[in-house]
C-alpha cells in the first residue's frame, strides 16, 4: 500500500508543482516549505478520499489549497525547516530534488553567477543567448560538459582561450578527436562549463553536473 | 513533466533558469522571483526559443529574417495580432487584472497579491464581462469578503489608443452588473498600466497614488482611498453608492467636488 501511495505520490508530482504555483501565483522555491506542504497535503488526500468527496484530484487541490493557505497566512517569511525524513515519518518518501535547493549558500550562488555573468560577456554573449542556442538534446549536452571537462585542464587552450576570447575550434577537435560540426554547434556552452569550471564557480558546479 | 532549476537572470518578461540537467531555459515571467532561488517547473512555463543552426548560411537567415520581418509588418496591423485590447483591473483587496479582446470577452486573468491568488479567478477566463463580474462577486462570496462593507475598485486602460465607445460599453456593464457593494472607477492611461505592471499593483493604485500625491498606497484599503479622496475634494470618474451610479462630468470634476460616498 506505502509502495502504490508513493508511486501515486511520484506520478502526481507535476500536479502538485501545478496546484502550488496557481495557489501562490508564483513558481514553487524549494527556499521554503511550500512543496512540503503540498506533498503532505497530497498525502492525506489519499488517506481521506472516498468517493462521496467526488473526483480525487479535485478533491486533492482542495486539501493542498486549505493546508498551503494556512501556512502562508503563518508564515511571514517562510523558510525551510521540513525535511526529508519529516516526510519519510509522515509516510512521503520523495526524492530529495524535490524538496532541497542544489545549494544553501544563496550568497555565494548569487556570487558565482554574477561572475559567470561577467566572464561570458567578455565573449560576447549572455544568458538569454545560452538559452536559446544551448544544445538542447540531453546527450549532446553531456557530451559538451565532458569535453568541457578535459579542456579545462588543457593549460596551453586555456590560455588561448582568455588570451583571444574565442574558442580555438580547431584546435579542440584535433585534441579530443571530435567534429568541427559538434564544437561549433555547442561553442558558447562550452565556454561557459569551461568557465564554470576553471573559475572554481562551486555553487554551480552540481547544476551542470546532471542529477 | 517536472524540473528543478536556479534563477540566473530575471528580464521584464521572462526569467532564465539553469536547470539541474546543465540546460539553461527561458521561462514565463512569474512574481516573487529572486536571482539564486531553487525553483520547480514544468512545460507549460517555458518560452519557446527559436534555435538557428549555426551550419545555415548566416546570409540566408538574414535575408529570411528580413523577409519575415516585412511580412510581420505587413500582417500585423491587418489581422491585429495582440487580442487583448484592453485591460480592466479590480481591487477589492485581492487585486487583479482581466485582460479583454474587442468584444469585451475576458481572453486573460492576472492575479496581483497573495488574495487575489486564494481566489479562483482563472475560472473568469473565456467569459463576457457582464458574466464575469458575476462571477467575481459569487468568488468573493465563497471567499467570505463581506460584500456590503467592502467597497471595489476598477479602472480601465487600454493597450494602444483610447477608445471612448469601448469605455463607454464598460461602465454600461460596471452599471449594469447590480454589485452588491459600492464600487469607483478610474480611467487609466497605457503608461500607468505599464508603470503598475512592473511594481505588481494595478493601474489604479498608480494613479490613485498620483492624485494624492502618496508614493506607496498599495497597502490602502479602498475604503481608505475613497475616504481620501473624499477628504481631499477628489473625484473619482465613476462611482456607485447603495446601487446608485453617479458619473461627474468633467466641469464638476475641476471644481473639486467630493465622491459622495461615505
Amino acid at each position: 500500500m506505502s509502495a502504490d501511495k508513493n508511486k501515486m505520490i511520484q506520478d502526481h508530482v507535476p500536479f502538485i508543482i501545478k496546484t502550488v504555483s496557481d495557489v501562490t501565483g508564483r513558481y514553487v522555491t524549494l527556499e521554503n516549505d511550500e512543496m512540503s506542504i503540498a506533498l503532505l497535503a497530497f498525502n492525506e488526500a489519499i488517506d481521506k478520499y472516498d468517493e462521496t468527496k467526488g473526483a480525487f484530484l479535485a478533491f486533492a487541490k482542495l486539501v493542498i489549497r486549505s493546508r498551503l493557505l494556512t501556512y502562508l497566512q503563518a508564515e511571514q517569511t517562510p523558510h525551510h525547516t521540513i525535511s526529508l525524513e519529516v516526510l519519510k515519518e509522515a509516510g512521503v518518501e520523495i526524492q530529495s530534488s524535490w524538496i532541497e535547493p542544489m545549494t544553501k549558500d544563496t550568497r555565494g550562488l548569487k556570487e558565482d553567477l554574477s561572475e559567470l555573468k561577467d566572464q561570458v560577456s567578455k565573449f560576447g554573449f549572455d544568458f538569454e543567448t545560452l538559452a536559446s542556442e544551448g544544445p538542447k538534446h540531453r546527450d549532446t549536452r553531456m557530451k559538451a560538459i565532458q569535453l568541457s571537462k578535459q579542456i579545462s585542464k588543457n593549460q596551453m587552450i586555456i590560455l588561448k582561450l582568455y588570451e583571444k576570447l574565442r574558442l580555438p575550434i580547431r584546435l579542440v577537435c584535433t585534441q579530443y578527436q571530435v567534429t568541427e560540426k559538434f564544437v561549433k554547434g555547442s561553442k558558447r556552452f562550452i565556454i561557459t562549463v569551461v568557465i564554470i569550471l576553471d573559475k572554481q564557480l562551486k555553487t554551480l558546479l552540481p547544476w551542470i553536473e546532471g542529477r | 513533466m517536472s524540473h528543478r532549476g536556479v534563477v540566473v537572470e530575471i528580464h521584464e518578461s521572462f526569467v532564465i533558469v539553469l536547470s539541474d540537467n546543465g540546460e539553461f531555459v527561458k521561462l514565463k515571467l512569474k512574481r516573487g522571483l529572486e536571482v539564486g532561488q531553487t525553483i520547480l517547473y514544468l512545460q507549460e512555463d517555458l518560452m519557446p526559443t527559436s534555435v538557428v543552426s549555426t551550419s545555415v548560411n548566416r546570409k540566408w537567415v538574414s535575408l529570411l529574417t528580413a523577409v519575415a520581418a516585412c511580412l510581420v509588418l505587413w500582417l500585423v496591423p491587418q489581422f491585429n495580432k495582440n487580442p487583448v485590447y484592453a485591460v480592466l483591473s479590480v481591487d477589492i483587496n485581492p487585486s487583479f487584472e482581466l485582460e479583454l479582446d474587442e468584444n469585451q470577452k475576458i481572453i486573460n486573468v492576472l492575479s496581483l497579491n497573495e488574495s487575489a491568488s486564494i481566489l479562483e479567478i482563472s475560472s473568469l477566463k473565456g467569459l463576457s464581462l457582464q458574466e464575469g463580474l458575476a462571477e467575481i462577486e459569487q468568488l468573493l462570496k465563497q471567499a467570505n469578503y463581506e460584500l456590503t462593507k467592502d467597497a471595489m475598485l476598477f479602472s480601465l486602460s487600454f493597450m494602444e489608443a483610447d477608445n471612448s465607445v469601448y469605455e463607454e460599453q464598460i461602465k454600461e456593464s460596471l452599471r449594469r452588473a447590480n454589485i452588491s457593494t459600492d464600487f469607483v472607477y478610474l480611467k487609466v492611461s497605457s503608461d500607468d498600466l505599464k508603470q503598475a505592471r512592473r511594481h505588481h499593483m494595478t493601474g489604479a493604485k498608480i494613479k490613485v497614488g498620483e492624485l494624492l500625491q502618496a508614493s506607496d498606497v498599495s497597502q490602502l484599503s479602498v475604503n481608505e482611498i475613497i475616504q481620501q479622496f473624499n477628504e481631499r475634494n477628489l473625484s473619482f470618474d465613476m462611482h456607485c453608492h447603495d446601487g446608485k451610479v453617479m458619473e461627474l462630468n468633467k466641469d464638476r470634476m475641476s471644481q473639486g467636488e467630493g465622491c459622495p460616498l461615505h
